[in-house]
């Protein structure tokens, strides 16, 4: 499946800025270093994979933001998908 | 805007967080620390409690001690809240790399905070105030600053990490 997301904040930027969009394809193997969105608490984020190890995904923010750090690992069904292509706003 | 873009507009698409707070670049660990401070504080000061032997002191030894474990609950719950901004909002990527123990050290925040709030434990108050330390120590180090330890001056006069003059 494919989902298209408006980016909404600094915290993936300078790649991903406010306003621009991304699209996102669900069918994927997660690797290292892709940019995906996941879902946590509810809420839909851009971020980046720092490391895969069985079923357990970190996820950091390029620049300053709330990450695994703050909420700990995520497990694969809360990886929405990998962002394929992006359009700047 | 480009015209790609003007059309997702039109379509009203869903937003994607990629949060940061402000950012406004103002972060200190010293906040933190004071709450582990206070927490001390108040398991110093519950132990200090004598039993009453009249009704009146009855009333005042159960009003004080409902002060002194809510004030303990407020500032360990802060301790937890002021380090989750700090690995949050502030620690980069690099920092984590450089600094690995931030992971353990944040994880043992939230743990220790929690049980110095359901108990009058003195170990485990002053064993948050020696992670908030740690934190602070390699936070202060993230930004070129060296550290120093020395007795805070407060009643729990207690090791305190300070930053020093930037290297």
């Amino acid at each position: 499946m494919i989902f298209l997301f408006k980016v909404f904040g600094h915290s993936m930027e300078p790649l991903f800025r406010e306003g621009d969009y991304v699209l996102v394809m669900r069918l994927f193997d997660p690797k290292k270093g892709d940019v995906v969105v996941i879902v946590k608490n509810g809420k839909k984020m851009l971020k980046r994979l720092s490391s895969v190890s069985r079923n357990n995904y970190t996820v950091l923010s390029d620049n300053h933001g709330t990450d695994s750090l703050a909420f700990g690992p995520l497990n694969r069904r809360e990886i929405i998908g990998k962002v394929i292509w992006s359009t700047k706003s | 805007m480009n015209t790609i873009a003007k059309i997702f507009d039109a379509f009203g698409v869903e937003k994607v967080y990629a949060h940061c707070d402000i950012p406004c670049g103002i972060y200190d660990p010293h906040n933190a620390q004071m709450a582990a401070h206070t927490v001390i504080r108040m398991v110093q000061l519950i132990q200090q409690m004598k039993e009453p032997s009249s009704p009146g002191e009855k009333l005042k030894f159960t009003h004080d001690l409902a002060r002194y474990t809510a004030t303990k609950e407020q500032h360990a719950e802060l301790c937890k809240h002021e380090v989750r901004i700090l690995v949050g909002d502030y620690f980069k990527p690099e920092h984590v790399e450089k600094h690995p123990e931030i992971r353990d050290l944040t994880m043992k925040v939230m743990k220790v905070a929690s049980k110095a709030r359901q108990n009058v434990d003195m170990q485990a108050s002053e064993e948050l105030l020696e992670l908030a330390n740690q934190i602070a120590e390699i936070f202060w180090q993230t930004k070129g600053f060296g550290t120093v330890r020395y007795p805070a001056p407060y009643p729990t006069e207690k090791e305190t990490v300070y930053p020093t003059r930037k290297n």
